[in-house]
């Protein structure tokens, strides 16, 4: 979105005669990205520490994985339910890699991610040829794909899972320290791709894609390209998350990352928070993991909270369908530091 | 095994997922709705026989009975409180997958909190029966469950075929658009189109208790088979729904035979990556210009 | 007498803009008025407002003194207004007989539907010989056709037809026109868009210029093809055959 005051670019000037270098925006941001940064440094001080790391780490990851998943599912409308795909089969090609070359996942995340692109451009081209109904079928069966692929790759453990060597610290506690670090660089690098995107001519052509496909079509839109390419970047940095994420647990089996709830936090979090906006799918992830939190902790029982993240997607689509930034910009109540638009 | 062997068992069963298919692509084709709830719902009706069975002795096959009519009524409220108020959203068939979605993860964590995450299944005499004939032999339980779908489907055919409320879902399916301009009214249309493809998948549940084993999570592994199902015979196509679903299952049985038991999903997924490359829009669906 | 009025109408597509901007106007009844246009006008928005098939923003539309505003298609219908868009929206796979019959479902008696399919095949032999070819096999031409025929079996008190001439050789949308007469001659009232200005203006009593969503001039037909700026405007500069429809 244009700033009301000219010169005023988001996160510093090329020219400008203010005395601040940065916005109010970008100094936000700033201020942020240092605190979660030093916050690692309180060890002795914060307590519990171990709990606070692998929540904040937890948070991060959930940001990267809802700002990818809006890439395809918000800028460019196309649905994705099973997009934990990426998820599994980037923690392992992080584990094998592991397990039998002994390389460290820390190194092969990115990696990852670039594999996850590849599957993306490969699955994309078979099933983007079509508008969006089939496509979306597909990310499902691409899923119940995976579970069955995995369940039976016997070189990768198959359905009782892979153990990965455990990362040793002077402290057990300080073990959190490297995967809070990777996951806030791989957050950080989520949400930079999604304001790119949001802010490019590609970005530009996704969202008429959204609104109109005949009409972007007839204006010269490669639009299968777009589409392709917008699903492959969704893959990214959920790839280069998922292979983390199978490291912190250091023990992977299939279902913990092709669980429904995945899949379904993804599309929630982007939702709730503000489908197609750069800022929604991060205040989606933030708000949810915290009353995952509070709801696991208060209700313990998995059940309960599906039924609630059910619950909410269907409140949120009829009565919020921009979720809470789409809501709070119509009512002219964004506040702007977080409108990245 | 030989090869009539398999073939029974791939038609007796196709029988029964078209049941189950044939209630969500005529979703599909009314109103372009994808019914992610659909096996959800279809899970609810085997609870329901379950229940029945378990508690009053109720047969399965009769609970059909049963389960059918009281999931049309779910169908019925679910398009006038859900999917009617977005009729006029122009990214209709994106919310409808979102909101059905959603609504498909309430139904699961709801069943759970009842039921729990073990399996279960009803378990009539019939479900373990055959009737030898020859070198072949057909198990009673999905004979029964093929005839039951069979029936069906062929009072649906008749509905459609010789009322006028089903001509008017044809009509509405073919195009809407034209169905509205000679006087259907198209909303009432809408919500009897859903009330019948829930109440089919209510139904297809009956049978679904005592065919396979399930727990509230199965319905993801159904919708996924039957999407896939529909996709294949192409979306929106009642044809293609039957033929899609027997001539699946009777390959899916021949692949679960040569390579493993996986193979009676995976085949459904593989031969979805295959239609799309090969004809996107399905056997019977239209081509689309996008 | 105005049976069919517009007033102050407002209406677009799903959330997007006001397509219609403020369109007043009064269609008599039994004659034919025809609407022309620039693309993007608003035109064929404008006769799907009337059928119901989009809601009214704001504004009236009163057709014999009775809003039909906030009606239903299928109530619209009801009112006496049957509407032919430009995709003819047969069903295309019901053969054309099944397509007639269909006409028939707001219609009481299956008696009468059955008399009005037989007069109709009359009236169309085209139609006759192939009653039992699907829908989707016809030419455009006779697509065409088959959507007037099932209009006639309604007998509506009004017609809607968007761009009849569409896709059409000349001379067969000549015939197309002949039928649309054969309405006027009957007694129904028509209200006819047309990209071809001067075919549909010369079959009709009534013209009406629209452009940009609103109405730009109205009068008698046949001043408005001898008006030379409308010409200009809106005809193009060839007072030819070809008038209007340039790419």
């Amino acid at each position: 979105m244009a700033d009301a005051a000219p010169a005023e670019p988001v996160g510093g000037p090329a020219v400008s005669r203010r005395r601040f270098p940065l916005s109010a925006r970008g100094g936000f941001l700033l201020v942020v990205v240092l605190g979660l940064l030093a916050v690692p440094l309180l060890y002795p001080v914060l307590v519990p520490y171990a709990y606070v790391l692998q929540l904040l780490t937890g948070a991060f990851m959930w940001v990267a994985f809802s700002s990818s998943w809006n890439i395809i599912g918000g800028y460019t409308g196309y649905v994705s339910l099973g997009h934990n795909v990426f998820v599994v089969v980037g923690a392992y090609f992080s584990a094998a890699l592991f397990v039998y070359a002994d390389i460290s996942p820390f190194i092969t995340a990115a990696g990852a991610g670039v594999v996850c692109a590849a599957l993306g451009v490969v699955v994309g081209l078979i099933t983007l040829r079509t508008r969006g109904d089939a496509f979306i079928i597909a990310t499902i069966a691409l899923m119940l794909i995976a579970q069955i692929g995995f369940d039976n790759w016997m070189w990768l453990g198959g359905s009782s899972g892979i153990a990965l060597p455990p990362l040793h610290m002077s402290e057990a506690a300080l073990v959190k320290v490297p995967f809070y670090y990777a996951m806030l660089i791989v957050a950080a690098g989520a949400v930079y791709l999604s304001y790119r995107i949001r802010h490019s001519r590609f970005g530009l052509g996704l969202r008429a894609i959204a609104q109109d496909e005949v009409k972007a079509e007839a204006a010269g839109i490669n639009t299968r390209a777009y589409k392709v390419v917008a699903f492959a970047l969704s893959g990214v940095f959920i790839g280069v998350g998922g292979a983390l994420w199978g490291y912190s647990l250091f023990y992977l089996r299939p279902e913990i990352f092709l669980a429904l709830a995945v899949a379904a936090d993804m599309v929630l979090m982007a939702i709730i928070g503000g489908r197609g906006t750069v800022a929604g799918p991060v205040i989606g992830a933030l708000l949810i993991v915290g009353f995952n939190e509070w709801s696991v902790s208060e209700f313990g029982s998995s059940e309960l909270n599906l039924t609630i993240t059910g619950v909410l997607l269907v409140a949120a689509l009829l009565f919020f369908p921009g979720g809470i930034i789409g809501s709070l910009r119509e009512r002219g109540r964004l506040p702007r530091i977080l409108d990245w638009d | 095994m030989n090869v009539i062997q398999i073939t029974i068992f791939g038609v007796l069963l196709g029988g029964v997922y078209a049941l189950m298919a044939t209630g969500l692509t005529m979703l599909y084709g009314v109103m372009r709705v994808i019914n992610l709830a659909h096996a959800a719902f279809m899970i609810v009706g085997a609870y329901i026989a379950f229940v029945l069975y378990r508690d009053l002795g109720i047969d399965p096959l009769l609970s059909m009975l049963v389960t059918g009519p009281a999931l049309f009524v779910v169908g019925v409220l679910v398009y006038q409180l859900l999917f009617r108020p977005l009729a006029d959203n122009p990214r209709f068939t994106e919310m409808t997958v979102l909101l059905s979605f959603g609504l498909a993860l309430a139904v699961e964590g709801i069943l759970g909190s009842i039921f729990s995450n073990i399996y279960h299944s009803t378990d009539p005499s019939y479900a373990t029966g055959t009737i030898d004939i020859g070198s072949v032999f057909i198990p009673t339980g999905q004979l029964y469950g093929f005839i039951a779908s069979l029936v069906l489907l062929a009072g649906l055919w008749a509905f459609l075929y010789y009322t006028k409320p089903g001509y008017a879902i044809r009509a509405t399916m073919q195009d809407r658009a034209a169905a509205q301009i000679v006087g259907v009214n198209v909303d009432r249309i809408s919500a009897l189109a859903f009330g019948i493809g829930v109440g089919l998948a209510g139904a297809a549940g009956s049978l679904l208790s005592y065919l396979f084993t399930f727990f509230p999570g199965s319905h993801l592994l159904w919708i996924g088979l039957l999407l896939s199902l529909i996709v294949v015979g192409g979306l929106g196509s009642l044809k293609g729904a039957f033929v899609g679903a027997v001539g699946l299952s009777v390959i899916a049985a021949f692949a679960t035979d040569e390579l493993g038991p996986e193979w009676s999903y995976l085949t459904f997924y593989v031969l979805l990556f295959v239609i799309l490359l090969v004809r996107p829009q399905g056997l019977f669906g239209k081509a689309e210009t996008i | 007498m105005a049976v069919l009025e517009l007033e102050d109408v407002r209406a677009g597509y799903g959330s997007g803009p006001d397509i219609l901007n403020g369109i007043t106007l009064g269609v008599d009844e039994g004659e034919t008025t025809c609407v022309i246009g620039p693309n993007g006008a608003g035109k064929s928005t404008m006769l799907k407002t009337i059928a119901g098939l989009l809601r009214v923003r704001s504004g009236e539309i009163r057709f014999d003194g009775k809003r039909i505003d906030g009606l239903r298609a299928d109530q619209v219908l009801g009112e006496g207004v049957c509407f032919v868009p430009t995709d003819r929206s047969l069903f295309g796979d019901m053969t054309v007989r099944e397509n007639l019959a269909m006409a028939g479902y707001s219609l009481g008696s299956r008696e009468v539907l059955h008399e009005r399919i037989d007069e109709v095949l009359e009236m169309f032999p085209i139609l006759a010989e192939r009653s039992s070819q699907r829908a989707r096999t016809l030419s455009g031409g006779q697509q065409q056709m088959a959507a007037l025929a099932r209009a006639w079996i309604l007998r509506p008190r009004m017609l809607l037809v968007d761009e009849p001439s569409m896709g059409l050789a000349p001379q067969v949308s000549d015939q197309v026109f002949g039928v649309i007469r054969d309405f006027r001659e009957a007694g129904m009232t028509v209200l006819l868009v047309e990209q071809n200005a001067r075919k549909g203006l010369e079959c009709a009593q009534w013209g009406c210029v629209l452009d940009l969503g609103t109405k730009r001039f109205d009068g008698p037909a046949d001043s408005i093809l001898a008006n030379p700026e409308i010409h200009e405007l809106y005809l193009g500069r060839q007072a030819d055959g070809n008038g209007g429809a340039r790419p």
